[in-house]
């Protein structure tokens, strides 16, 4: 019994020390950095006015999916946004976009996706977490048009408004020193774990310099702090969860018969895509856990196609999430909006298990 | 004065709350704090990014904990 318990231990110990030495450095620093730079700099009440009442639709939708990117990097300024853009704002169908893309394409979420899986992985994962995400708030909100008209009419004044002044008197050129401060910061996560040798350490070092210089000469002292707490609140907040996840998924890797997943999910079929969507729907892993997670699969012997299916349907969805959002829209529309994630992440991971082998 | 702090109670607006409460203790103020948890109200009061801060129903910050030293001025102390 002793030794079945201490072979689990260091299973767990095992898998904590290959992926901090395979990845903290090199691709979960930099995320930090980045974004605490997305929540610190980032104008955001400016991308917000985007999202107005009286924007049509057709950029409604591509500028919510936007905002969902850029702006949500901690789950509990999302709720307090999405009932903004849908009770004030441009209204229920770029409001459930944004809901949807807020979590699925968390900017760490994908780098870590990427660094760990492949790119591939990522990449896919963005791309269709967006192509979802303005499928289902388009119709959900055709589903629904009297439920989103009697809505409308109890909005009062527009939100937007008011904070049009703030934003005014910002600098033309912030919009550039943002864009280079970004830049700076994508290329030090990009060479860290792209490039091979001695040209790595040398170009990332050139990077942090110049990242450096840009951060005192371009930036108020105010903002390099804010930047630098924030990133330090990212990394307290979710490191301590994300290394718990690694443990366990390292102790369920030793714990787990060999061939268990192989049996339900080694294959790409509907049945194995819709078990993995389904227990990314009930079980709830913290932001970027699902992440180990999916690596555990994948060894354990659990198709791409499935695990795709996985990795879009976990972050979106959890029990919690859905008893959250069926408050602010209804038992009727939650239900469709859950099952029409469910369709789509199963049916998306056929089709990424058939191309890729 | 009254005093608004909104937020769902994230680990910021919880921060926010206590740096308001030091600040009114060390300034000796009469006021009354509330905290705002519902997003209802904070969508109708216009808040969007929490934590949020309102001095006697006006909105002094939103989206960010401020420093303790900036709560202080918005409160009056210096």
């Amino acid at each position: 019994m002793l030794d079945f318990i201490y072979s689990l231990l260091v299973a767990g110990i095992k898998a904590l020390i290959e992926y901090v030495s395979a990845h903290v450095l090199t691709c979960l620093v930099p995320a930090f950095f980045i974004a605490g730079a997305m929540t610190a700099l980032l104008p955001k009440e400016q991308i917000m006015r985007y999202l107005g009442k009286d924007v049509p639709k057709y950029k409604a939708y591509p500028l919510s999916v936007l905002a969902g990117l850029l702006l949500a990097v901690c789950s509990c300024t999302i709720l307090p946004l999405f009932a903004g853009i849908k009770q004030k704002g441009a209204g229920t169908g770029p409001a459930l976009a944004f809901l949807y893309t807020a979590p699925a394409t968390n900017i760490m979420a994908i780098l870590f996706t990427g660094s760990v899986l492949g790119w591939q992985f990522a990449v896919s994962r963005i791309i269709l977490s967006v192509i979802f995400a303005v499928l289902i708030g388009i119709i959900i909100s055709a589903i629904f048009q009297k439920e989103d008209v009697e809505e409308e009419k109890n909005a009062t004044q527009a939100v937007s408004r008011e904070q049009v002044q703030d934003t005014k008197t910002l600098p033309f050129f912030q919009r550039y020193r943002l864009l280079l401060f970004f830049v700076t910061l994508v290329s030090i996560l990009i060479v860290g774990t792209r490039v091979a040798g001695i040209a790595r350490y040398f170009g990332i070092a050139v990077l942090i310099l110049i990242q450096a210089v840009s951060a005192i000469l371009l930036f108020t002292k105010e903002e390099v702090y804010a930047w630098l707490s924030e990133t330090w609140f990212f990394t307290k907040k979710i490191f301590p969860l994300l290394l718990g996840g690694i443990f366990i998924a390292g102790v369920l890797t030793a714990l787990l018969p060999q061939d268990f997943l192989a049996t339900f999910m080694g294959t790409n079929t509907v049945s194995a895509n819709l078990i993995a969507v389904l227990f990314g729907v009930f079980m709830y892993f913290p932001t970027l856990v699902e992440v180990p997670m999916a690596k555990m699969f994948l060894g354990l012997g659990m198709a791409k196609g499935p695990l795709l299916a996985y990795l879009l349907a976990d972050p979106v969805i959890s029990l919690a999430s859905i008893l959250v959002v069926r408050k602010y829209l209804g038992n009727k529309r939650t239900a469709v909006y859950v099952g029409l994630i469910i369709v789509f992440t199963t049916i998306s991971g056929l089709i990424y298990g058939t191309i890729v082998r | 004065m009254k005093i608004e702090v909104f937020g769902p109670g994230c680990q910021k607006c919880n921060k926010l709350g206590s740096m308001v409460d030091d600040v009114i203790k060390e300034l000796n103020l009469a006021a009354e704090v509330v905290k705002v948890s519902d997003i209802n109200t904070m969508v109708n009061r216009g808040v969007m990014f929490t934590p949020a801060l309102f001095i006697d129903g006006v909105k002094k910050c939103e989206g960010k904990v401020p420093s303790y030293a900036e709560i202080k001025k918005m409160l009056g102390g210096e």
